[in-house]
């Protein structure tokens, strides 16, 4: 059975959504920390202090326990687990003590069954949830915060695996996270929620200025040296470098990918070192809300200021119904000047005036001659 | 019985687990009896009554209910210490309700272990009227520990963090100890008229039963409708 999810004029924290509607399948979100941690327990009716409508297959989670039962989920901080072992504690969530071997085992966990339930680090819990959530049986809409990240004990490339298993057989899978190199491993376009909506971004194609600014990152053994040979160089827009943490790594921001690439090689080649690797490194969580939010824009249409029609040109109001004034008449035009008589222009001046006063003195020479 | 609410009491009892770590009952009683002993040394024919009212379940009973609270929902709201039932397709308010009567029966315990220890001490062992007082005195400390249990549940339903509990605690020890109109909703005025201390507004000892079940069935329905499903 497959679940439609709509959250419609949400507001939770610090969670502001217009609309988000999902569909069966693995839906990637990327969205910051606190907002992912809200998205997951909303959907799976743990948060209480809501406004707006959340709905899985028509029905408000958080006033459904059966609904809940189909419903697995990891927080990001997950609860101490009941029972006095691992294994007891997912006996009761799996139906039964082989089903949580058969679980623990999946996950690469089997070796953790007999470990007290009680001594487990917030970690742990989060792999334990993870692998509990993975091997729910028969679920309805798995809502996962950053399955990829703080788990440990468990292989990330098998929980890829096992997400799109689960996608491509009608679950509704939402993994929200703030990574925009795990929402890549997940595949596909994800959802960022940004500026109060939710928006599919191409992370091919996430450039707010249009211009395909890229990042790319270099290793090799002379990193600092061609960092300083790229500094000077029109297409290098910037450079990232540490010294201590990683002194082989060097990040270019360059123009374009290909311009960057060209660079860098060029630089490598002047200076007569190797590079280990060279590769764009994914844009930013804030590059990815950027652009949807500009998508968003883009999708609203504009409200029109001005009439459409242009021969129309401005109406007056009229106000108590009277009629509105009549537009003044044109000046007359002015007599062209003849600029070669200047007695001319006097004697015109003289008759311009000429209604019985006194002529009116107009040049330097008739004031103080 | 309902799975939701046997899943409750498990929850609870396996939080509670007093066995494990028996501070504050052993703190408390011993605290109950030695202001007890004192009592009995100070003004003998009274001590009962002050051990009751005073160290008994005007104190230790409120604080010692008060541990239990923050041992099974320790700076949460009940709806997230019902997490781990919840996610599983539990009915909260059923699961709430089993954790309520594992918190009362607990408290219930601890309220008549504590009036008995009063009694004991401020009377003594050759005291001719010990057993029939020992006998008054648990039942009413186990009512006690029951609407005390219930009223601080209601406090842990309140609040971002159940801090209900603390504010339900302190009024009830500010207004409880009136005989006006104010003391009417809080256990302890109740409580004090039926171990025959002053009554609120005169009311006879007889209407302090009624009122404790009341406030008891009060605060669990209401700790009930701040629960959602």
């Amino acid at each position: 059975m497959s679940a439609v999810v709509t959250l419609q004029g949400l507001l939770a924290g610090e969670l502001v959504l217009a609309e988000l509607r999902l569909q069966p399948g693995l839906n990637p979100i990327l969205a910051r920390p606190a907002l992912g941690a809200t998205l997951v327990a909303l959907l799976v009716g743990q948060h209480k202090n809501r406004t707006g409508t959340v709905t899985v297959a028509g029905r408000d989670p958080r006033h459904s326990p059966a609904l809940r039962a189909r419903m697995p989920a990891l927080f990001a901080v997950e609860p101490k687990l009941p029972g006095r072992t691992l294994r007891d504690g997912l006996s009761a969530s799996l139906g039964g003590s082989d089903a949580a071997d058969r679980a623990l085992a999946a996950a690469g966990l089997r070796s953790w069954g007999q470990r007290p339930a009680s001594r487990l680090s917030p970690e742990e819990r989060r792999s334990v949830a993870l692998a509990t959530a993975l091997a729910w049986k028969d679920p309805l809409l798995m809502a996962l915060y950053d399955p990829l990240a703080n788990t440990p004990g468990i292989d990330r490339d098998w929980v890829v695996g096992r997400l799109r298993e689960l996608g491509e057989a009608g679950v509704t899978v939402v993994a929200a996270t703030a990574s925009v190199r795990d929402a890549l491993a997940l595949g596909g376009d994800p959802w960022v929620l940004a500026q109060g909506s939710a928006h599919r971004v191409g992370t091919t194609t996430a450039s707010p200025a249009g211009g395909g600014e890229t990042t790319l990152m270099v290793e090799c053994a002379a990193a600092r040296r061609l960092g300083g040979l790229l500094l000077g160089h029109p297409d290098v827009l910037g450079l990232g470098y540490d010294e201590i943490a990683a002194p082989r790594r060097l990040l270019v921001h360059a123009r374009t990918l290909r311009s960057g690439s060209l660079a860098i090689t060029s630089g490598a080649t002047t200076l007569g070192v190797s590079l280990s690797a060279l590769r764009p490194e994914p844009p930013t969580l804030a590059r990815m809300e950027t652009t949807a939010a500009a998508a968003a824009r883009a999708a609203t249409p504009p409200r029109p200021l001005a009439p459409t029609d242009p021969s129309a040109g401005w109406t007056v109001a009229k106000p108590f119904g009277l009629e509105p004034p009549p537009p003044p008449p044109p000046p007359p035009p002015l007599a062209p000047a003849d600029p070669t008589s200047e007695e001319q222009d006097a004697s015109d001046l003289h008759h311009a005036t000429d209604d019985g006063a006194a002529p009116v003195a107009t040049t330097e020479r008739e004031r103080g001659a | 019985m309902n799975p939701a609410i046997l899943q409750g009491q498990r929850l609870a009892w396996s939080r509670l687990n007093l066995t494990r770590s028996p501070v504050a009952p052993i703190v408390a009683v011993s605290f109950v009896a030695v202001v007890a002993g004192l009592e009995r040394i100070e003004q003998p024919l009274i001590a009962a009554d002050r051990a009751l009212t005073g160290a008994a379940c005007g104190l230790a009973l409120p604080l010692v209910v008060l541990a239990l609270w923050q041992r099974l929902a320790p700076a949460e709201r009940l709806d997230t210490t019902l997490l781990p039932l919840s996610r599983l397709g539990f009915d909260r308010r059923l699961s709430a309700l089993g954790v309520f009567t594992a918190v009362g029966a607990a408290a219930a315990v601890m309220g008549a272990i504590l009036a008995a220890t009063a009694v004991m001490m401020a009377r003594g062992a050759g005291d001719p009227g010990l057993s029939a007082d020992l006998a008054t005195s648990a039942w009413i400390g186990a009512l006690g520990g029951a609407v005390y249990a219930s009223w601080l549940g209601l406090g842990v339903c309140v609040g971002p963090r159940g801090g209900g509990r603390w504010a339900l605690l302190f009024l009830d020890a500010w207004l409880g100890t009136s005989s006006s109109a104010l003391a009417l909703v809080w256990p302890r005025a109740h409580l004090r008229n039926l171990l025959g201390a002053d009554a609120v507004l005169a009311l006879p000892q007889a209407t302090a039963v009624p009122w404790l079940l009341l406030l008891l069935a009060l605060a669990i329905l209401g700790a009930l409708a701040r629960t959602p499903r």
